[in-house]
């Protein structure tokens, strides 16, 4: 009985020691990533390997991540903002919640792809493309007289209805740069009536910029919109995509912060310079199909060069980032169904 | 008034007399009030009133809520003539195969809710394994139909444990009467069953419209665009960080759910304590007719046979390589979720805090509520019950209105996330020991008084021995429900403390659904697993889900 | 004179609108086998209640040796009780149920065995030590109850009705063990039972409670032969009431009944007062009608019933006007009397109630 009483109340101990360690992990950076959970973690194990430091991330969103950071002013949780549009980044900047850091990297890397006060740094550029189902296409659009949209404006022919993918900007930064990016290829009048027109055909709007990629590869809707990038991956796993860069297509930087008042700054500093190396940057690049925006960091089999892709030349994502709050606004207004 | 001042003093003597009690006690209630009672009151305080008037003005907030409304109901009835049908064929029609229909009624359990409506798309959806792989169909799922049938097959189960419950209390040999005076089959059914079985009916409905309004991993995976409260408040906190806001939308969804609550405390149920199963009269039921049971067994397969498909799916789609494109079996979807990644083991570690925490806390609160007399009893009784009535999105937007900032600054820590799954299985735990507590004599109690033990001693060496099968029952309760929580602790997940039915959910949203199946696979076996331990531990003694 | 060792004063116990015990005084000597008799409701057992602890009086004291314990909880008054139900703990073996209280007092582990070991000799429980409560008969639980309430030696030993569990043959059994133990052991016990066939035969004083009040404290002797009111003669044992009044009062006393005169043996009888006489069923000797019959107290009546109960025939007879009980012990082996009998009653074992 005694003996019994020991052993259970050890195990309870133990049990209630496992859930809450003595102290806060000291050193274990806080990331906020809008990459793919895969991605990131392969990217900390490297980065832990590298320094020793050890790291833990949580997934959400980036138009999430904006809204937590942002909800955290008072005693900021994460320690670095990894990934998604720099935009993103760029609209917590002014308001104080981006610390700046001088990298030694930054050499490596193109005065256009950071911000110049050093608060976020670019390390990958994305362009937006179309992925298109094939065996889909083939045998429901082909027989149609279609072909391949090439262009923005064929998506909105009627035979699309209901099979277009895209994501909701309020979560997804890849949508933001999607919705931006024909509110500045096109006006802002002509703009919102693109995305009126398309929105006839589009199904839903998913919280993820990457979905639309994912439903498209396994057919479940023929058409998805999202970086070019997120639907390579799936081309390269063997799925039977078509992918698209139209003319005047958005493009993004991707870019990596850290937040100010972290619990762990320094561990972030480190954790910046790391991201922005070359051997970083190639892992990153090779696992995730994006582009480094290092010179030095080959090009992944697989990908395409962004100098092969016609970028919409207007797409300013400074512009972006100041008008964020302006463009959710309308989009709310009109497309919340 | 002198008289009654002097029983109060009485009332209290104990807890002079014994301060370790009184201690113990002023803890629980404490905890109670902190982190119940608290993130309630924040909840219910926080938005202003031009929150409110956003609620009413914007068209979005409007539809979200006629949306819930409508998706309660359909998926209430749904779920209610299903649970019936269920309920009817194996506790009346006595169908063949009652032990393997029940339990195929425990999986929705016993899993996430929103395992259905993974499962819905990789079955039903648009590459479906049924509708497009053997029908051929281009069905889309997202939308308030998908979303209906997955709401359906979730919540059949819980209306089927409380119509089974209502048919079993109703004695056959009432029944028998009226065939005796010369009522045909149908008209018993008609003139008996019914009117005696509706009040049960009609509050086990109301429980389960509450629960599929308050539902939220469904919605998020198959709503599309079509938004419920809930989803919206989720949408508010994650999407904008719009605390005030979603605590409007918690609010609306917490008041039918609230007043259902009140309505079965103090009208409806001075029997929430005793567990309605229905005493042997020793009369068996009257039979039905070979062919309504034949109809019946009929449908109780079709049912099991849409249940069973929903779990097989995930466990062949843990399988798969690309589910819908590429059949491949592998292995490599369990690398990343189980070895990778600490979601499960963090799943596991804090259900299984969890899990002690509710058992410890509802045993200690269940003796003190009926065992010991003090001022404010019924207080305590009224908040260990009130959780039952909380939506775990309003539990979890609380708890970060409660705990997000000093002197109460938790958010960030496990102990929040192991509070806000215990805070939603308390109620259970608290009952089982309730009722376990009433089958235990006081003399017991006493005999140990008298024997020079204090109230202390004679709860740790008494009380909790005698209530060890009630305690492992709230442990693995609180340990399944608690691992399957997504609603409650998806607001209070930081790096490195993100649990594994929220990263099901990300994941699946992604689209990767090999990955989401496996995690869901796992999860499912941990929860059974740990049923089965229980089964081992107790036997019979403890009859979690009724089942 | 032994010491007054447990004492109650004005002792007060309501339970909502009930008053479960309304002022109850007794004084229990040391040493001495006291029983609570009384019908069910009549607040026994919540007096046993309120001595153990479980209920706070709401009014009186108790004390214990002198000391006022009614602020003492239950742990600390070392009041060890046997209860209705035994009340073993299901989840301990006979040993553990033994050794509780006394590692309850912190008793070294060598000591509890030897006591516990004693305990079990003593209660003939030896063997069973390993055995678990449930699995023992109802005798054994008894046993295994008492013992466990003994071994700590308590300063007051409470029974609550412990026989009440038990079939008729064994209660008799037990109930003299018990007797004996507590007399061996010489502990103060205060017992409770509504049976007063087992008050009469085990203890040394009765207190016999109505109503939440005691209303006779006596030896079973005083208490069987000179109950103190009709419902005492009537609750202890039976008795046959007459109602009547007293003529005169000079050496013997002379009342009239049901228009007879009796002779009754209690003096100093105010004439003309209304009295009860209570006569006990063995007080009155059966004569066969016709056959010498002079003497006093003598009645004649019909048989209206009888009944062989082993031991002694009872007889319901009609005399006077009113129905009596009559037992007649070590009966004649022959036929059972019927028709006209005379009852002749010794007037030393007439009792005179409620003179007024």
């Amino acid at each position: 009985m005694r003996v019994r009483i020991a052993v259970i109340s050890t195990v309870l101990v133990l049990l209630m020691a496992s859930v809450q360690p003595p102290a806060a992990q000291p050193g274990r950076v806080m990331v906020y990533s809008s990459l793919h959970e895969t991605e990131i973690a392969a990217m900390l194990d490297a980065f832990t390997r590298k320094t020793g430091v050890r790291a833990e991330f949580i997934r959400a969103s980036s138009g999430e991540l904006v809204a937590r950071i942002r909800a955290e002013r008072a005693s900021p949780k994460g320690d670095v903002h990894l990934g998604g549009p720099a935009d993103g980044h760029e609209v917590l900047a002014p308001e104080g919640l981006l610390e700046p850091h001088k990298s030694p990297e930054h050499k490596f890397i193109g005065p256009r792809f950071r911000d110049p006060k050093d608060r976020w740094h670019g390390f990958y550029i994305g362009a937006l493309a179309i992925a298109v189902n094939k065996p889909r296409f083939e045998r429901e659009m082909r027989p149609r007289g279609l072909d391949y949209p090439k262009k923005w404006e064929d998506l909105l022919h009627p035979a699309y209805k209901g099979e277009i993918v895209v994501a909701n900007p309020f979560t997804s930064g890849t949508a933001m740069t999607f919705v931006a990016t024909h509110v500045l290829r096109l006006g802002a009048e002509r703009g919102w009536k693109y995305l009126e027109d398309l929105d006839k055909n589009v199904n839903h709007y998913t919280r993820s910029g990457a979905a639309p990629a994912r439903m498209s590869a396994v057919g479940e809707f023929l058409v998805g919109i999202t970086f070019g990038h997120d639907i390579l991956k799936p081309i390269v796993e063997g799925h039977p995509l078509h992918i698209v860069y139209p003319p005047d297509t958005g493009w993004e930087v991707g870019a990596v912060s850290i937040i100010k008042g972290g619990p762990n700054t320094e561990g972030a500093r480190k954790f910046i310079d790391w991201q922005l190396g070359k051997d970083a940057g190639k892992l990153h690049s090779d696992i995730s199909l994006r582009i480094s925006v290092r010179s030095d960091v080959p090009v992944p089999k697989g990908a395409i060069p962004i100098t092969q892709i016609q970028l919409l030349k207007g797409y300013d994502l400074w512009w972006v980032a100041q008008h964020r709050e302006a463009l959710l606004r309308i989009w709310d207004g009109r497309f919340r169904r | 008034m002198l008289a009654s001042a002097r029983l109060r003093v009485r009332e209290v003597r104990w807890l002079i007399r014994e301060p370790a009690l009184m201690l113990v006690l002023l803890c629980v209630a404490a905890l109670l009030v902190v982190f119940v009672l608290l993130p309630v009151v924040r909840v219910l305080g926080s938005p202003s009133a031009s929150h409110w008037l956003q609620f009413f003005q914007r068209e979005a907030f409007v539809k979200a809520t006629r949306n819930s409304l409508m998706m309660a109901a359909l998926s209430t009835c749904s779920a209610m003539a299903v649970g019936f049908l269920y309920a009817y064929a194996i506790v009346r029609a006595d169908v063949p195969a009652k032990g393997l229909f029940r339990t195929v009624a425990l999986l929705p359990l016993v899993s996430p809710p929103f395992v259905t409506g993974l499962a819905t798309i990789l079955l039903f959806g648009r590459r479906g394994l049924i509708t497009h792989g053997l029908m051929g169909m281009t069905y889309n799922p997202y939308g308030w139909h998908g979303l209906w049938f997955a709401q359906t097959l979730s919540f059949f189960p819980i209306a089927y444990l409380g119509v089974a419950g209502v048919l079993r209390a109703i004695s056959p040999s009432l029944e028998l009467a009226a065939h005796n005076l010369g009522a045909r089959r149908w008209a018993v059914f008609r003139t008996i069953a019914v009117p005696l079985a509706t009040p049960g009916l009609a509050s086990s409905a109301l429980l389960v419209s509450i629960l599929i309004l308050a539902d939220f991993g469904n919605p998020m995976l198959l709503g599309g665009d079509f938004y419920v409260l809930a989803t919206e408040a989720y949408l508010q906190v994650i999407g904008r960080y719009n605390m005030e806001m979603a605590a409007v939308l918690c609010t609306v969804l917490l008041l039918p759910a609230m007043g259902f609550f009140l309505a079965q405390r103090y009208w409806i149920g001075r029997r929430a304590y005793t567990t309605v199963t229905g005493r042997p009269t020793g009369l068996t039921p009257l039979r039905a007719s070979r062919l309504l049971r034949g109809v019946l067994f009929a449908a109780c397969l079709l049912v099991a046979a849409v249940v069973l498909s929903v779990y097989l799916v995930i466990a062949a789609g843990a399988f798969v390589k690309v589910w819908g494109v590429d059949w491949t079996f592998t292995l490599k979807n369990f690398q990343y979720t189980l070895f990778r990644q600490r979601d499960l083991y963090n799943s596991v570690r804090f259900g299984a805090a969890a899990g002690v925490t509710t058992a410890v806390a509802a045993t200690v609160a269940a003796y003190l509520t009926q065992r010991k007399s003090f001022p404010g009893r019924g207080v305590l009784d009224f908040l260990t019950l009130l959780p039952v009535a909380l939506p775990g999105t309003l539990v979890g937007i609380g708890f970060v209105l409660a705990f997000n900032q000093p002197p109460l600054e938790l958010v960030g820590t496990a102990a929040i996330i192991v509070a806000a799954m215990a805070v939603r299985t308390l109620p259970v735990g608290y009952r089982l020991s309730v009722a376990s507590l009433h089958q235990i004599d006081t003399s017991i109690e006493w005999a140990s008084r008298n024997l020079g033990a204090s109230s202390l001693k004679t709860f740790l060496r008494v009380l909790l021995p005698l209530l060890r099968y009630a305690f492992a029952g709230s442990f693995i309760y609180a340990f399944v429900k608690s691992i399957n929580t997504l609603s409650a602790v998806v607001f209070l997940m930081t790096p490195g403390k993100v649990v594994a039915s929220a990263s099901i959910l990300g994941l699946a949203d992604h689209g990767y659904w090999s990955q989401a199946t496996a995690l869901a696979f796992s999860l499912i076996a941990v929860a059974l697993l740990a049923l089965g331990v229980l089964r081992l531990v107790a036997g019979r003694r403890v009859q979690l889900f009724d089942l | 004179m032994t010491s007054i060792h447990v004492e109650l004063r004005g002792l007060k116990k309501r339970f909502g609108d009930v008053a479960a015990v309304g002022g109850v005084d007794l004084a229990v000597s040391e040493g001495s086998f006291v029983t609570l008799l009384g019908p069910s409701g009549c607040g026994k057992t919540t007096t046993l209640r309120l001595i153990a602890g479980f209920y706070d009086p709401d009014e009186g004291e108790i004390r214990i040796g002198g000391r006022r314990i009614n602020d003492l909880p239950p742990d600390r008054r070392n009041t060890a009780m046997v209860f209705q139900d035994f009340a073993l703990f299901p989840h301990m073996t006979v040993f553990e149920n033994i050794a509780y209280g006394l590692r309850m007092r912190g008793c070294a582990q060598a000591e509890i065995s030897r006591r516990v070991e004693e305990t079990a000799r003593q209660l003939g429980l030896v063997g069973l030590e390993h055995k678990w409560p449930l699995h023992l008969s109802g005798g054994q639980q008894q046993r295994v109850a008492l013992a466990r309430a003994l071994v700590v030696e308590p300063e007051v030993l409470l029974l609550d009705e412990p026989l009440s569990n038990l079939d008729a043959k064994l209660r008799i059994r037990v109930r003299t063990e018990i007797r004996q133990i507590q007399q061996q052991l010489g502990k103060t016990t205060i017992y409770v039972t509504h049976d007063q066939e087992e008050a009469l035969a085990i203890s040394d004083v009765i207190a016999v409670m109505a109503s939440g009040r005691i209303v006779q404290v006596g030896t079973p002797y005083e208490v069987y032969y000179t109950p103190a009111s009709r419902f005492v003669a009537d609750f202890v044992g039976i008795a046959n009431f007459l109602e009547g009044r007293v003529l005169t009062d000079q050496g013997v006393g002379l009342v009239e009944a049901g228009g007879t005169v009796l002779e009754v043996g209690t003096e100093n009888l105010r004439p003309g007062s209304a009295v009860l006489l209570a006569i006990r069923p063995e007080a009155v000797r059966l004569v066969e009608s016709g056959a010498e019959s002079a003497g006093h107290n003598l009645l004649c009546g019909r048989v209206a019933a009888s009944s062989f109960m082993g031991s002694l025939v009872r007889y319901w007879i009609e005399a006077i006007g009113t129905e009596w009980v009559v037992d007649v012990h070590v009966p004649a082996p022959r036929q059972l009397l019927t028709g006209e009998v005379a009852l002749q009653i010794p007037r030393e074992r007439i009792h005179v109630l409620e003179q007024r």
